[in-house]
């Protein structure tokens, strides 16, 4: 598996997110950039009307939203077990360190888009 | 499959009462099983209704000694909020007040002496009111994923989440759900968790926001709950490890404010133990109707 994460880890989410039926259905008719820090590396993924590519810092020039958490919070967010209060991404937000900014209109919109785009990134680790 | 042959039916019978409450007029909905001497009224939680209930209503075990009813509170479910109104000009908002003398009201309307009352998050929240206020007129509460006080920001009931819950560009019958589809335990079976999600994407507009006013804003009963005489209603509290809205270092410390009261925390649960997991919660909850009745 590639290095989570990584521009390799990247194009693995967005493969298995394109693969994924759950993702085009909850999708549809989103259209937004959000980038996702991993302590001191970043992601960003485009939604497109039920598919998504990934961006890299380099590649876009600003973003609807943003997911910042430390490398550590992530693993835990991500790992098969999550600990109590590790286990969704609003958990993760409010009881913990991950900081969610920019659009909140567009977060809460896509809310449970971003929830099947970040159950990807366990697919792809 | 459920195992279910066709043609069951379940032993739940639903009906609607008028209950005048408040200067107005209710149709309310509740449903009912069970032949027990005891009678068991089950709350619902914010921007639900009783169907959260349908295996304790089905509990063969608990409809022996229990009468169990599950009903919906006024702008949930079935129940109307009070159609002669004109309650399409205002924004719905829950009062403690309300809420609890709605319960009291109805389990008086109905003949339910000396009633044993379980709730679950707002519902868990009212139970301590309910012993506070009318312990005189009740057997026992049982709070499930209560808390005294919801410290809303720390909890996710932001500053501005009522506004995100009427905002017209948000799809609430998508949004709500996925908001507390993860309070639910990893563990728990993922079609339970879904009758949850289902059930939280049916709410009328508004209605959930104006039960959040009530859970994480106006509630609180920190002074309150040393007063309750648990000689007089026995309290009971059985919680969610995994619950990060009522949190179990909420209800140990409510717990530790009322002498008498009984906790358990429950592992791989999350704040919606009747729904996610009927099987795991009814473990917990026979012991504690057991002691309910026992202390009778």
């Amino acid at each position: 598996m590639p290095e989570f994460p990584s521009a390799e880890w990247a194009n693995e989410v967005v493969r298995a997110a394109n693969d994924d039926p759950q993702f085009a259905r909850l999708a549809r008719h989103a259209h937004a950039t959000v980038l996702f820090e991993f302590g001191d590396q970043s992601v960003a993924f485009a939604l497109d009307d039920g598919t998504v590519e990934s961006r890299e810092p380099s590649d876009f020039a600003g973003w609807d939203v943003a997911l910042r958490a430390p490398m550590e919070t992530w693993e835990k967010y991500l790992s098969e077990s999550p600990e109590p209060f590790y286990n969704d991404l609003r958990s993760v937000w409010t009881q913990h360190d991950m900081t969610i900014e920019g659009d909140v209109v567009t977060a809460f919109q896509y809310w449970a888009t971003l929830k099947r785009l970040v159950a990807n990134f366990e697919v792809a680790r | 499959m459920t195992g279910r042959e066709n043609g069951y039916h379940e032993p739940a019978e639903g009906r609607y009462v008028w209950l005048e409450f408040d200067g107005e007029e209710y149709r309310t909905y509740y449903e009912k099983a069970g032949t027990g001497d005891v009678p068991l009224v089950c709350l619902h939680t914010a921007g639900a209704d009783s169907r959260e209930y349908r295996h304790i209503l089905e509990d063969e075990e608990i409809r022996e000694e229990f009468t169990v009813y599950a009903f919906d509170m006024p702008w949930h479910g079935r129940s109307y909020p009070a159609l002669e109104t004109e309650w399409w000009e205002e924004d719905y908002e829950l009062t403690t007040d309300f809420y609890a003398g709605f319960v009291m009201h109805f389990a008086r309307t109905l003949g339910l002496d000396d009633a044993v009352v379980m709730g679950c998050s707002m519902g868990g929240e009212i139970v301590l009111e309910l012993a506070a206020e009318y312990g005189d007129e009740l057997d026992a509460v049982i709070g499930l994923e209560t808390t005294d006080f919801v410290p809303g920001e720390e909890r996710g009931y932001l500053g501005d989440l009522i506004d995100i819950l009427r905002h017209p560009e948000i799809d609430q019958e998508r949004f709500r759900p996925e908001w507390i589809l993860g309070l639910q335990a990893p563990a728990s079976p993922e079609h339970r968790k879904r009758e949850t999600w289902w059930i939280y994407s049916q709410a009328g507009h508004g209605v959930y926001a104006g039960d959040i006013h009530f859970y994480a804003q106006e509630w609180d009963a920190r002074e309150k709950v040393s007063n309750i005489d648990t000689e007089e209603c026995g309290v009971h509290f059985l919680t969610g490890e995994y619950d990060f809205s009522g949190r179990p270092e909420d209800t140990t410390r409510v717990a530790e404010r009322i002498d008498g009261s009984t906790l358990e925390i429950m592992d791989d649960m999350g704040h919606f133990p009747v729904v996610e997991n009927p099987e795991a919660f009814l473990e917990y909850l026979r012991p504690v109707l057991s002691d309910v009745l026992d202390a009778r």
